[in-house]
């Protein structure tokens, strides 16, 4: 401390805090910045990176030889280059490696390097690397030129700049890092997508930067991750290419469905990009303790290196699979975002990049190789060419040669000596001495002109491509599209549609579809053109393989593009866009509506109806069970709510059994299940419409308290009743034997009943030309046209339809309208008449009551 | 580095060189240091972008 005091000695500069505090941030940031934390936009990689590929590729650990101990890498790194901490670089090392971390990894590893959940890899001691394949197509032709060098820190030896990077490994692998006032956050992509685009910018080099923006987002559908996944809605994604920034929401892949013994489970495969399975399952865990997230019984991890990864949530009996699964999306990093923050090195400086310019920037740092790497082979050759014109001017006069050269006295006088003789300069000289006599000597004249006529042709080559930018294009593409077929590979990461995305619509084609509800709860939609190839052998179409006992009980023909509303016992209805449903072959038995829907316990669909928009029909008429209708206007259900929307308060135990569209000119028919009926009219004057959860006015009295509601639906004219006893009775009787008369009466007889023949099993309205399914309990199922059935009037017994057993009843009846079956046959036409068609059969069906 | 090239380099009074650091305006550092290590990234961006252009030496 004393020296400070001796002024002789000492410089002493007097600086102020906040300057000095400026100049040392500003170095400290700015080489983070520039050397650090950010890749170079041209190969993608940050210094680190870059060492630890050239360091491989110039110690010979490449991909045709053996494995080495990655600490003779990380030595090499380390000493050579990059004077930082050995964890820093064998961390590096082991992410390029990953498969989960990488989209296509850049290192090949021997020995454990990890897990994608708290596993780390082994010391660098126990673990082997060396370079991928893929690896090479970063340092190819990096010998000939085609990058900078520079001194690395002791001077004692050259590194890259940048490497030649022969694909757009930026795009591809994607980058993250912190630097100081700026991060970076790029999303890894599709080989063959990029190149796609890639090839396009090629092709195109005079579009304008809009319309290469837009040829690439057609082509680069969005990014990729390693792990897979589901990315949900486009709009991130178009931000991000737009902007250089943009949120994209990624999803675990999810299966719900029942495990080995029964039990509803959530299988999860694929995880969003950079979630850790350890801690995701400790999260859910914690959840569940918390109380946070409920339905969960068990938490078991079945992921394996051999098998993959599979995470199984098991569900509590009375738990609804899809209520879980959007509580662990919500609560968890099953649903996770990449927070894309497009930053790189352009030309040393920090810029956020949009979607071209990740492309425009690769390409020309890629004909800036071709151009060097075209220069230096122009140069090699102009140099052997050199040389070879010596040899021929040395053949042709071999015997002087051979003798001066013997006669000179040191190989400076022979070097002067052949210049003098054969009109060649030092080097020409040069190289004829560095040859052995014997070899001179054997010089054929012929090889040599053909060596230099082939020389002279590529020469020409280079100089065309030099002087040829379109050529200097083609080379890029062509030798891209090289490298795609070698290493391109499928899409990983699957792209869906937000279900609030307004675009979602737009990317599904408007299809005529055939959706089928079960008994016990099956739904799907079916391409409707398969019913009908299968229509032609026989009048029978095998709809759906069921379980045993089950039948499909709604039938229909709609498009892609309308809703169907599903109504349940309890009152609630539920609505999706008939593409939601499973599409499945007509042979199929498809989703039970349960892990479509966010049912409670014991909840059932009883009513299904499809609809074209809101407008299609002016009210909604439910029934229940006591006898309660309700009419409201259809305009009040156009919301979405997952959740099941109130469409009717019950009162007593009541349960919704059936729900109607109408409009004011249609008449209702109620029927109860002892056979009583009443037919009222739907216009306001008769059923006063009321808000959505409103209860409802009595539509029917009951004789006896044992009697209820057991269907209703919308008279139409021309049309018959068909009535089915439980005993397997059954008659159909002509709408027009019942008048309409006012509600909450205790209406007139629909069919007269017996005890021993049962009560009613089910009450249609249907065409002549219909068809009815009879089902009883034990399985059997009839199937007959309605004009089959015998006609008769309203109080009589009707004729034995189903034979049942003394323990078997009728359980239910079905209708497959004719309405629908046209529609089916109208499918046969060319593909936009198609669409058109059927819409209207659809249309003629609802709107029935709306001609009477 | 030997505590020879040490010396030589860094610690020798003849040829070395103190920074003597004094505080003109406590204000204007105080506000500095905000800027740079505080939570507002995007004024230290702004710092950055308006300076980096007066790097002297970069640690690469």
């Amino acid at each position: 401390m004393t020296e400070i005091n001796d002024a002789t000695h000492d410089q002493i500069e007097i600086v102020d805090l906040n300057v000095e505090m400026q100049r040392s941030y500003l170095n400290y940031a700015m080489s983070v910045i520039v050397s650090r934390a950010l890749p170079d936009v041209r190969d993608g990689l940050k210094p680190v990176h870059r060492r630890v590929i050239y360091a491989m590729y110039d110690g010979g650990y490449r991909p045709d030889r053996a494995f080495n101990k990655s600490a003779r890498v990380v030595g090499e790194v380390m000493g050579q280059y990059h004077p930082h901490g050995d964890s820093a670089i064998y961390d590096t090392l082991v992410r390029l490696t990953q498969s989960w971390s990488l989209r296509y990894p850049l290192a090949q590893g021997q020995g454990n390097f990890g897990s994608p959940g708290n596993d780390s890899a082994a010391a660098a001691r126990y673990t082997e690397v060396r370079m991928a394949q893929l690896a090479m197509e970063m340092v190819r032709d990096i010998d000939q030129d085609t990058v900078d060098f520079t001194p690395n820190y002791d001077g004692k030896n050259l590194e890259p700049t940048v490497l030649p990077s022969r694909f757009p490994n930026l795009l591809v692998n994607g980058s993250s890092g912190i630097a100081v006032g700026m991060a970076t956050n790029i999303p890894p992509h599709n080989l063959t997508e990029v190149a796609a685009g890639v090839q396009w910018a090629l092709d195109h080099p005079d579009a304008t930067r809009e319309e290469l923006l837009e040829a690439l987002m057609e082509r680069i559908t969005g990014p990729d991750f390693p792990t897979g996944g589901q990315i949900v809605g486009r709009r991130g994604i178009q931000d991000a290419y737009r902007t250089g920034r943009g949120s994209v929401t990624m999803r675990a892949i999810t299966e719900i469905t029942e495990d080995k013994r029964g039990r509803t489970i959530i299988a999860i495969t694929q995880l969003p990009y950079q979630v850790n399975p350890d801690n995701l399952l400790e999260r859910i865990a914690e959840l569940v303790e918390q109380g946070k997230v409920g339905g969960i019984a068990d938490l078991v991890d079945e992921s394996s290196s051999r098998t993959g990864m599979r995470i199984v949530v098991v569900l509590k009996r009375d738990a609804v699979p899809k209520v879980v699964l959007n509580n662990l999306f919500k609560y968890t990093q099953l649903q996770d975002n990449f927070g894309a923050n497009m930053l790189a090195l352009v030309d040393g400086v920090p810029r956020t990049l949009t979607l071209d310019a990740f492309v425009t920037n690769w390409i020309e740092h890629q004909v800036e190789v071709i151009q060097r790497r075209t220069a230096y082979r122009l140069r090699i050759a102009e140099e052997r060419v050199h040389i070879l014109i010596g040899l021929l001017k040395a053949i042709d006069r071999i015997d002087e040669v051979i003798a001066l050269i013997r006669a000179s006295e040191s190989a400076s006088v022979a070097q002067a000596g052949l210049m003098k003789l054969l009109d060649i300069d030092e080097i020409q000289a040069q190289a004829i001495l560095d040859m052995q006599l014997r070899k001179l000597a054997a010089l054929e004249r012929n090889e040599l002109q053909t060596q230099h006529d082939k020389l002279m042709a590529e020469i020409a080559d280079y100089k065309d491509i030099l002087s040829n930018l379109t050529r200097q294009r083609s080379i890029v593409s062509e030798e891209l599209a090289e490298i795609v077929n070698k290493f391109g590979d499928e899409r990983r990461s699957t792209i869906v549609a937000d279900e609030n995305d307004v675009t979602h619509e737009d990317l599904i084609a408007v299809e005529p579809i055939v959706v089928t509800l079960s008994a016990d709860g099956y739904i799907k939609r079916t391409k409707a053109a398969l019913y009908r190839s299968q229509k032609r052998g026989g009048r029978g179409v095998k709809g759906a393989a069921l379980k045993q006992d089950d039948v499909v009980t709604n039938f229909f023909v709609t498009t892609t593009h309308h809703w169907i509303l599903f109504f349940t016992n309890r009152g609630r209805v539920f609505r999706v866009k008939a593409y939601e449903l499973t599409d499945t072959g007509r042979d199929a038995r498809g989703q039970h509506v349960a892990n479509l829907l966010s049912l409670a316990p014991e909840e059932q669909v009883v009513e299904v109806q499809d609809l074209r928009d809101y407008s299609q029909a002016k009210y909604l008429v439910l029934a229940t069970r006591n006898g309660v209708i309700k009419k409201s206007r259809l305009a009040d259900y156009d919301s979405s709510r997952s959740t099941g929307l109130v469409a009717i308060t019950l009162r007593d135990e009541d349960d919704v059994v059936s729900a109607q569209l109408v409009n004011d000119e249609d008449d209702l028919l109620l029927v109860s299940k002892m056979g009583y009926s009443v037919r009222c009219h739907a216009d306001d004057a008769t059923l006063r419409p009321m808000g959505r959860t409103a209860g409802g006015v009595i539509g029917i009295r009951f004789k006896t308290d044992d009697d209820y509601l057991l269907k209703m639906e919308v008279a139409t004219p021309d049309s018959f009743v068909v009535t089915v006893t439980e005993g397997g009775w059954a008659k159909r009787t002509s709408i027009e034997e019942w008048n309409a008369k006012g509600r909450g009466t205790q209406g007139v007889r629909a069919m007269r009943l017996v005890e021993k023949r049962g009560g009613l099993a089910g009450a249609l309205i249907c065409a002549a030309d219909d068809e009815i399914f009879a089902i009883a309990s034990n399985g059997v199922v009839i199937r007959t046209r309605v004009d089959e059935i015998r006609a008769a009037g309203r109080d009589t017994m009707g004729v034995s339809f189903m034979k049942v057993g003394d323990d078997d009843q009728v359980v239910a009846v079905a209708r497959s309208s004719a309405a629908s079956m046209a529609a089916l046959e109208s499918v046969e036409v060319t593909e936009e008449a198609t669409t058109v068609e059927s819409e209207e059969v659809i249309e003629e069906v609802a709107n029935d009551g709306e001609e009477a | 580095m030997n505590a020879e090239e040490l010396w030589e380099t860094t610690m020798d009074p003849a040829t070395r060189v103190l920074l003597q650091v004094s505080v003109d305006d406590a204000a204007q550092a105080d506000q500095l240091f905000s800027t740079l290590m505080g939570e507002d990234v995007e004024s230290r961006r702004n710092f950055i972008q308006r300076n980096a252009h007066d790097v002297r030496f970069l640690d690469i």
